[in-house]
Order: structure tokens, then sequence, then C-alpha cells
């Protein structure tokens, strides 16, 4: 029971990173990110083959961070010379692209066999019976840093301005804000986040796989988001622990309520997080922690 | 002494022409005002000299440099503002941050600078906080200070773009429609405001259909109609004028 705990615990923080940058991007910033899983695919693969290399594994999931930022860049200047609806069709072809590259490029990334032997975090450091309430303490201890980073940013001339852009990116650059530039930066530094995020998953999985970055876990993050509320913190880190507290839980519905079957209870689960969403943008669009921003 | 100036200017959409050979000067100090019916070209004409808008041909010359290839940004930090007929408030800042925010080249609002230079952004900020503190009770909006802009009535939020304009120290600004859905009283405030920013030295280009108010507050204007200027002088001069009177108010007055 107490390792299921931590394994659920493991699994919120690695979310709440994604989600952190993704509230920088789209609740900070609104900028329409639907792409988030591809760097975090290209932070997990970074990090995984420099660290089966024989990097180590801070130092590969530095450069899984900065691989990650560095993806962003170029998608920055492409992209957000659109408007916003193409922002998030851009994004979403990014990470299907990234996935794709992930199946065919076997040479480097074993292709749908996925990379295995991951070195684990804390391996031979510690027993292997506290391996993972090591890598537990250091997502908590990531996650504090990265929200107190967050934190002073928004509170920021920076984050001043990114706001303004959200509200009305024409009266921002009517005042001489390089807007294109602020998204970029934004946008990147999110990036870092999933990246991170993704190598610190791998360390932690030691198994990964090009169906492990589907859409599918962009769209988690952004229910989360949802949820919670994307303008702040306190949104962010609720909405996460709701929607996977809720993923994880929901799978012993079937121990409490009796006659459904494992397949009705998969469908169940999923219907459930549907009518929560609704319930949630009919009656709290700003999301249950969310400030009751207005949107242009 | 010449600050703006627009030569032959061609603008516009396929074969349409919104602005069709438009040539204008505005001296440094000035107040000059736009008339127009809807559709004459006045506001695409603030778009293109902002940068908004590209134009076909002809030239811009702003404080003696030329503006023909600037993208919008850099127009603005040479010290020319505009604003928009819709208000376009940041809405989830307060009035004071919407001030904050207009203030250029902060250090505080690039990355590596906010992670090392903590002291001198502070110091920066204190400096914008004076300022906009200045210019929010110049625009009497000390009672609004910290209401979220998106509150605000429109008059309110047209002073708040005043107010941001301000922040830049620019050269000159360009308002389009500043009395548009105004009421009357902050409509008399507004006009004032703006004649005693002119005093003080600000080159004013205003759009504007209240004609009442804005021949009592300009001393020159300009006349639009169908992409071209029709006339140009005083706003009596202006209003008399027979082709003036064809197109805006078809001959009624």
């Amino acid at each position: 029971m107490e390792g299921y705990v931590i394994t659920i615990g493991i699994t919120i923080l690695i979310y709440m990173l994604m989600a952190g940058g993704l509230a920088l991007q789209y609740g900070f910033t609104g900028l329409s990110n639907f792409g988030l899983v591809g760097f975090v695919a290209i932070g997990a693969y970074t990090s995984s083959i420099l660290a089966i290399k024989g990097v180590p594994i801070p130092l590969s999931l530095i450069a899984a961070t900065g691989l990650a930022t560095l993806c962003a860049y170029p998608i920055g200047i492409i992209a957000l010379r659109l408007g916003g609806n193409y922002l998030a069709i851009v994004t979403l072809g990014f990470s299907e692209a990234v996935r794709m590259t992930l199946q065919t490029e076997e040479w480097l990334t074993r292709g749908m066999h996925g990379l295995t032997k991951i070195p684990r975090l804390f391996s031979g450091w510690v027993e292997p019976s506290r391996i993972d309430l090591c890598i537990l303490l250091l997502l908590l201890a990531i996650n504090i840093i990265a929200f107190l980073a967050f934190r002073k940013l928004v509170k920021s001339p920076f984050g001043r301005a990114i706001e303004a852009i959200r509200d009305n990116e024409t009266a921002a650059r009517a005042l001489g804000k390089d807007t294109a530039q602020f998204k970029t930066r934004s946008l990147m530094l999110g990036a870092a986040c999933a990246g991170l995020a993704g190598g610190l998953q791998a360390h932690y999985l030691t198994f990964i796989s090009p169906e492990q970055y589907v859409p599918l876990v962009t769209f988690y993050v952004w229910i989360a988001l949802v949820l919670g509320g994307a303008d702040t913190m306190k949104g962010v880190i609720v909405g996460t622990c709701i929607l996977v507290g809720f993923l994880e839980g929901s799978r012993f519905i079937g121990d409490f309520v009796g006659g459904i079957s494992e397949v009705k209870l998969a469908s169940v689960r999923i219907w459930m997080i549907g009518m929560a969403l609704i319930c949630v943008v009919l009656y709290r669009p700003q999301g249950l922690f969310g400030r009751s921003i207005v949107r242009n | 002494m010449e600050l703006l100036s627009i030569k032959n200017i061609t603008a516009g959409f396929g074969s349409f022409k919104a602005l069709d050979d438009v040539s204008l000067t505005v001296n440094k100090g000035e107040l000059v005002g736009i008339i127009g019916t809807n559709g004459a070209g006045k506001s695409t004409l603030f778009s293109v000299i902002t940068g908004y808008v590209s134009r076909l041909s002809g030239h811009i010359t702003f404080a003696g440099e030329t503006f023909d290839h600037l993208p919008i940004h850099q127009r603005v930090r040479r010290g020319l503002g505009r604003t928009f007929q819709v208000p376009r408030e940041f809405g989830n800042l307060t009035v004071r941050e919407n001030l904050l925010a207009a203030a250029p080249n902060q250090l505080g609002e690039k990355l590596l600078p906010l992670m090392f230079m903590g002291r001198r952004i502070a110091a920066e900020e204190e400096r914008l906080e004076a300022r906009a503190r200045e210019i929010i009770s110049f625009l009497n909006l000390s009672r609004v200070e910290n209401e979220m802009a998106s509150k605000l009535s429109g008059g309110q939020k047209k002073l708040l773009e005043l107010g941001r304009l301000l922040m830049l120290g620019p050269q000159c600004i360009l308002l389009d429609e500043p009395f548009a859905g105004v009421n009357p009283v902050l409509i008399g405030e507004l006009s004032e405001r703006i004649a005693e920013l002119n005093k003080r030295g600000l080159t004013v280009v205003i759009i504007e259909h209240n004609l009442a108010e804005l021949s009592r507050l300009v001393p020159r204007m300009y006349a639009m109609d169908r992409g071209k200027i029709i006339t140009e002088g005083t706003a009596q001069e202006v209003l008399a004028n027979e082709q003036v009177r064809e197109a805006y108010m078809g001959g009624v007055i």
C-alpha cells in the first residue's frame, strides 16, 4: 500500500511539472500548446540515450532539459507569427512528428521496441527498497523549486508583459513590445519543464517507448489545467492532484460498486472525467482555483 | 519643424484602394484633427503609419527617419504611439499594472537580468511606479488605480489607454476616436487632458467624429473621403468646405 501511494505521488509530481510548464504557456501567455508531450518525449529520449551511454544522470537530465528548450525555439519562430488556433495545430503536429521520428529512427531509439535498462535514479546510491521514496522526494524538491521560480517570474515585469500579451496582443505590440520574443521565451521555459519531467519519468520507469508519448498525455495535462485553473499555481497543483488521483484511484471503483466488468470500468472512468470537465466548464469556467479572468 | 510626414501613400486590398495617394505633414508640437465619413480611410492611415497595414507605395518619415520598413515595435520605440477605436485594455491587470506594463525597455522583462540583477530591477520598478502614479493622477484615475482594467467604464478605458501611451514618453501620439462611446462629462475631461499634453509639447493627431468637440480642440484639420484627402485648414475652413459638406453630411448643413 505504501508503495502504491508513493507511485501515485511520483506520477502526480511528474504531471505537475508538465502542468506548470503548460500553465506558463497557456495560463499566463495565452499560448495554446497542444504538443506538450513532444517536449516530454524529447526530454525522455535525450536523457535515456545519454544515460545508457554512460553519462551521469544529472548531466543527461540537464541535456534533456536543454534540448527540449532548444526545440521550442524554431516552433516559436514559425508558429508565433500565426494566430492562436494555428499554434495549437502546429504544436500538435510537432508532437506527432516527434513520436513518428522516435518510431522510425531505430538506430537511435530502437523504434517500437523502446529503450530498456535506462539507469534508474539513485540506483547504487541508496538501497533498492528506498529508491522510490528518494525519487518522490527529489521530484517534490524539483517541483517546489520550479514553482517558487514560477511565482517569482509571473510577479516580475516579465510576467506582467506576458499577461499583457495574453490579454491583448495587438495593444502590447502598439506599446512597442516585441511580442514574438516574449512568446518564444515563454514557450521555451514551458518546454524546459516538459523536457525535465520527461527525463525524470524515464529514469523512474527505466523503460520508454514511442507509444507512451501520444497526444492523450498532452490532453491529460490540459484537463488538469482546465479543472484546477491555468493561471494560478494553486490551480495547477490542485488540478493535477485531482486528475491523477482520479485516474489512479478510479481503478478501485469496481471494488466498491459491484457488477461492472473491467472493460466497462475503463469506459466509466473516462466518462466520469468527461462529465467532470463539462461541469467545470459550465459552472466554473476559470477552473476550481483559477482567477476569473476575462478572455478576449 | 516637420515631425511626421506622409508622402503619396497608397494602400489597399486587391483592387480596392483604402488610401489613394495620401500626403500630409504634422509639425512638432502640433495638434491636428482628421475627419471623414466611415470608410474614408482614417484608421487605415493610422495603421499604415504605425505599421499594422503595409503600404503599396509612398513614404513615411518620422523625426527625419524613414519608417517605410520598420516593424511595429521599432516605430513605437522611436516615439510614435497610437490608440485604437475600440479600447484594448489589458483586462486582467490593474490600472497601475497596465501602465507599468507599457513602460519601454524594462530590464526586468529579460530573463537573465531577472535572475541576477534583482536590486537594479527593484530600483527600476520604483522609478516606473512613481511615473505611473504621476500619470494616473494627471488622468484622474487614482480612484480606480487598483481595479482590474476590464471593470472600467468605456471612458475610463480611453483614459487608461492614453496613460499607457504616456508611459512610453512618446514624441507624437495618434488617437483613434478618443471620444467615441465616452459620456459628455468625461469627453470634456479627456479633451482638456489632451490639450494640456499638447501644451507641454506633445504632438497629437486625432481621428474623431465628434466635430463640435474636435473643432474646439484642434487648430488645424484634414478631411478625408474615399481614401483621399479632400481639404486641409482650420476647423471653420474645413467644415465650410463644399466637398466636406457633400461627403460628410450629404450637403445637409
